[in-house]
């Protein structure tokens, strides 16, 4: 849920409480101030009545007793009634308007020449009911319209004051740490979203730069290490030269040679992949990926030969990367290595594909490959000691330089690594 | 033959210096651009061997200096960079060859040697080595004067060997001589004993004595 809904939310909640409560309380208060005054008319009233009654003799009770007055009845009571005035409301139904109406009574017993007689004073109660129910509706409509009108600046208000923070959530969405710029927000006037500007750029300036010395450091450990591998080979080369060599010796050279061997293709390794996180092959144009496969193949040749690895190649459309050309052919000479490498002897490796997309399909030594890791930095399949774990990475990296994607699947008891141009 | 060393890793330059003197080069040593400049400019050399990164400057300015002054010395660029922007613009601005570093000494002999063929024979020399004669502009090789038909790899692998006599020259060296350097280089060395093994029958099928040694399973030697 949105925070803007949330608290919408408590609003709409608390107007609505407010608004089933105070309709009500409304209409009963105004009922019961208009019946006051009412009850308090019809006493004014009924005061003079019976004042003027006292005065008339028998004769002139005779038109009271008529009801020649609307509203007023007079008539004799059998009991003897005490004075008391009593106050009711009654639903009359009219002849008339054959409707019925809520009346106010007051009803009195007035001793009249010695004789208890009834006086009922009526006024209708259906004007005033009339007004309290408009009354009513009006306070309702208003009250509900401040309630909707206050929502509606609040959420335009609100998503004027968060727009602020909705930059900031696209800029840190957009975010890359390998990035040159620096992340840049728009000014903002809310003393909240300054800090939060603030913090953000610390953060992640904080984070770009130590992500660029820990480049920095690979970059330079591996430029530096290759002059003292570069001193350890030609050390070992002469050692070579010496003799007496007994048999142990040489084991012993041949082995150091092997793991300085490793050194040196690590080293490279890892300096290829800070170039291609540098961004540092800039030169770019038209490569063709038949042209390069058939390339590749040609080189690799060599190798499949020595595990009589039969190569298929069923990529018959061509695709047009704009590209560097030798960094394409760093991405497919590693799939192509990993297919015959992890392959077993009398295997087979087919590339297939289309104007969209290459297929590695090789043959396979190992079971299914754990795909999530595969592809992270020095994670190895097999222990074999050739493989330093970086082929695969490397290719990944490059693959997306060039927004291009490389998943794996197994098949059939086959690795799939299908490169995907987009 | 008169190499000249440009290189301020100075165990790296006498190692060089030890190897190369044994295949009869004559080694000089500069340490900087400034004393390079002032070798170059008082003799000549049939190859000079460059260091890109120097304390004082930069290695292909002794480059551009020997083309500006036409002078015909063989260069081959020896960089920890490997990158592809040096190796371009070293070969553009008209050295013979790139060499990253660590490489091995049997490879660099072996550019080297290639490199002054060159330069000052156009390619086409012929390498006598007892009974066997190589010759290289034609890529043949022959033994008391018959043809011997050897295929591309193997052709490669004899003149490596020759370039390396006597020398002991390791699996790991042949091996990525072998695939070019460009391909991934397995540690599978089976491969190296089958062209060696081939090599070796049809050189004894045309009478040749066997040269090719196998050093305790660390390398091979071409002895002579």
């Amino acid at each position: 849920m949105k925070l803007l809904n949330k608290s919408i939310s408590l609003y709409i909640l608390y107007a609505s409480v407010l608004l089933l409560i105070a309709i009500p309380v409304l209409y009963f208060s105004i009922q019961h101030r208009v019946v006051h005054e009412m009850d308090e008319s019809l006493q004014e009233q009924k005061d003079k009545i019976v004042s003027d009654l006292e005065k008339t003799d028998t004769v002139g009770l005779a038109p009271w007793l008529q009801n020649i007055e609307p509203g007023i009845t007079l008539f004799p009571s059998a009991a003897q009634d005490n004075q008391r005035d009593r106050f009711y409301t009654t639903i009359i139904f009219e002849k008339i308007s054959k409707e019925k109406s809520p009346y106010r009574v007051l009803e009195t017993t007035v001793n009249l020449k010695g004789k208890p007689y009834i006086l009922q004073i009526k006024s209708s109660l259906i004007d005033s009911q009339d007004l309290i129910e408009s009354i009513v509706r009006i306070v309702g409509i208003l009250l509900l319209l401040i309630i909707v009108g206050l929502v509606l600046i609040n959420q335009v208000l609100s998503k004027k004051i968060w727009k602020p923070f909705y930059n900031v959530l696209d800029k840190l969405r957009e975010f890359k740490i390998e990035d040159n710029a620096a992340l840049h927000f728009e000014k903002s006037t809310t003393t909240e979203f300054t800090a939060l500007n603030k913090a953000i750029t610390l953060l992640t300036g904080r984070s770009r730069e130590v992500y660029q010395s820990q480049k920095e450091f690979t970059e330079n450990a591996s430029h530096e290490m290759q002059t003292p591998l570069a001193i350890f080979q030609g050390k070992l080369d002469l050692l070579m030269q010496t003799s007496p060599l007994t048999e142990e010796q040489s084991e012993l050279i041949s082995d150091l040679a092997d793991v300085n061997q490793r050194m040196g293709k690590l080293n490279k390794s890892l300096l290829l992949l800070t170039k291609i996180e540098n961004s540092q092959f800039a030169e770019t144009g038209p490569v063709s990926i038949k042209q390069v496969l058939e390339k590749l193949i040609g080189q690799y040749r060599f190798q499949a030969d020595q595990k009589n690895i039969f190569i298929q190649n069923s990529f018959i459309d061509d695709i047009l990367l704009n590209a560097n050309r030798m960094l394409i052919e760093i991405m497919l000479g590693n799939l192509l290595s990993n297919a015959i490498k992890h392959n077993f002897i009398n295997g087979t490796v087919v590339i297939e594909g289309n104007n969209a997309e290459v297929i590695f399909i090789n043959t396979a030594k190992a079971e299914i490959l754990n795909a999530d890791k595969i592809f992270q930095r020095f994670h190895k399949q097999t222990s074999d000691s050739s493989s330093i774990g970086l082929g695969l990475q490397i290719a990944q990296k490059i693959a997306a330089l060039y927004n291009c994607s490389i998943s794996y699947s197994f098949k059939n008891q086959q690795h799939q690594f299908s490169l995907r141009i987009c | 033959m008169k190499v000249l060393i440009v290189e301020d890793e100075k165990e790296l330059s006498k190692s060089m210096v030890t190897y190369l003197k044994a295949e009869s080069y004559s080694c000089e040593l500069a340490s900087d651009v400034k004393s390079a400049l002032d070798k170059t400019e008082a003799y000549d050399y049939d190859c000079i061997l460059l260091d890109i990164t120097l304390p004082d400057g930069n290695g292909l300015t002794i480059l551009k200096e020997l083309k500006a002054n036409k002078k015909a010395d063989g260069v081959i660029i020896i960089s920890a960079k490997n990158s592809i922007d040096d190796r371009i613009a070293g070969l553009n601005l008209g050295a013979d060859d790139y060499l990253a570093k660590p490489f091995h000494l049997s490879e660099l002999s072996a550019r080297i040697a290639a490199v002054i063929r060159r330069r000052r024979f156009d390619g086409n020399t012929v390498l006598t080595l007892n009974e066997i004669v190589i010759y290289t502009l034609a890529k043949t090789v022959h033994v008391n004067n018959i043809n011997v038909d050897t295929t591309r790899k193997e052709y490669d692998l004899l003149l490596y060997l020759a370039a390396n006599k006597n020398r002991v020259i390791s699996k790991n060296a042949i091996a990525e001589h072998l695939s070019g350097g460009e391909a991934d280089v397995f540690d599978n060395f089976d491969f190296i004993y089958a062209h060696i093994k081939n090599l070796k029958k049809k050189l004894t099928a045309a009478g040749c004595e066997d040269y090719i040694k196998s050093i305790y399973g660390m390398g091979y030697k071409f002895e002579i």
